[in-house]
């Protein structure tokens, strides 16, 4: 039974807040102390995960999501950073976001670029050769366009005419995906003869919103756990930080586990503490009979000595 | 300097970090009040670490010469 003098208000109430904002269903409650203990903590804890993973440490894929993709790899870890609540919400709806036909195979841009910084390739199919540019792109949704930027210090401007096909699907990224950035690949053309003259490689960056906690594709997987054991350990932090919660959930909603803390010591440990105070009499007896019992042994030789 | 770069990239040192986390959350679930928590959560702290750093000599000396 909980101690009537922490106030638990509506538990329910703060078993939700606390699920919601790890600490918040004790702030509720007025348990500042402890209020403020977990929300550091738990939230420190899962902040330090995500920052050592690059912020791609939480990810969800459902069942039917893998099923649909074709991907037989389930976020297992999940269940545990789910517990973390909020911060790990998103992770559930970008998964079904992701994983949404229309999103994995796109068959145009949803809305043009106008003047869209970027970083590319450019490969020139007369020399092969591939070299970096820098600039801004203008494309329609079909990838028709230009760019204008930089190619080794000299200024460039290129004519795009759509973009690359592979198996037959536009080469462009989905718009959500794990990584901040989203690649696309575009046709070079002449401007004047709309001849094929090389390919443009870019990488523009995608918005907050279409990139966090969005499930990595097997590709992505492979290449986070390419910084070794800190992805491991990042994600470590972030199952403990929702393994932890749990345990604040039950304090929100029923107390304490042991009590309020200034309790006298529990009827086993009285108990034990008297036995063995009982075994150290009895022993005590046990010695002075003994050596009562010598003393009598030594007295009597000695009257048989002197007698 | 090449030790504390060494003892900046192993991981293990992030479990001490973890291991505080753990035991203040933990013994904050189990009581109420602050000194008690505070008091408790040190003692946990401090055998989590004794029993990782025994842990950590057994596989040093299994792993030793090999």
């Amino acid at each position: 039974m909980t101690d009537p003098r922490i106030q638990l208000k509506n538990p329910w109430t703060a078993a939700i807040l606390a699920f919601l904002l790890p600490g918040a269903g004790h702030l509720y409650q007025r348990r500042t102390f402890k209020g403020c203990l977990y929300m550091v903590c738990i939230l420190g804890t899962w902040l330090y995960g995500m920052q050592m993973g690059n912020w791609r440490a939480v990810y969800a894929r459902t069942l039917s999501d893998a099923h649909r993709a074709g991907q037989g790899r389930l976020a297992w870890g999940y269940i545990a950073q789910f517990g973390v609540g909020l911060p790990a919400l998103p992770a559930y709806v970008q998964s079904r976001r992701f994983h949404d036909p229309d999103n994995l195979s796109p068959l145009s841009l949803e809305s043009p670029l106008e003047n869209q910084s970027c970083t590319g390739l450019w490969r020139d199919l007369g020399s092969n050769a591939l070299t970096p540019v820098t600039g801004q792109i203008t494309i329609d949704i079909d990838g028709v366009g230009s760019f204008k930027g930089t190619q080794d210090g000299k200024p460039v401007a290129l004519s795009l005419g759509g973009f690359d096909m592979q198996n037959g699907h536009i080469a462009v990224d989905p718009r959500i995906g794990s990584e901040a950035t989203r690649t696309m690949e575009c046709r070079v053309v002449d401007p004047d003869s709309n001849l094929i003259m090389g390919k443009l490689l870019i990488s523009i960056p995608r918005g907050f919103s279409d990139w966090f906690e969005v499930p990595p594709t097997e590709h992505a997987l492979g290449e986070l756990h390419r910084m070794g054991k800190i992805f491991d350990l990042a994600q470590v932090f972030t199952w403990i930080a929702g393994l932890l919660n749990v345990l604040v959930i039950w304090d929100a909603f029923e107390g304490p586990a042991y009590g309020y803390g200034d309790e006298s010591p529990s009827t086993d440990e009285s108990e034990e503490s008297e036995a063995s105070s009982e075994n150290s009499a009895s022993k005590t007896r046990t010695e002075d009979s003994a050596a009562a019992a010598a003393t009598d042994a030594s007295s009597q030789k000695v009257k048989e000595a002197t007698g | 300097m090449n030790l504390l770069l060494a003892a900046h990239d192993n991981v293990t040192w992030h479990l001490v970090p973890l291991t505080a986390v753990i035991s203040l959350v933990y013994s904050a679930s189990r009581y109420e009040l602050r000194d008690r928590i505070l008091r408790r959560s040190v003692t946990l702290f401090g055998q989590i670490m004794v029993f990782m750093i025994l842990v950590f000599l057994i596989l040093l000396a299994f792993s030793w010469n090999t």
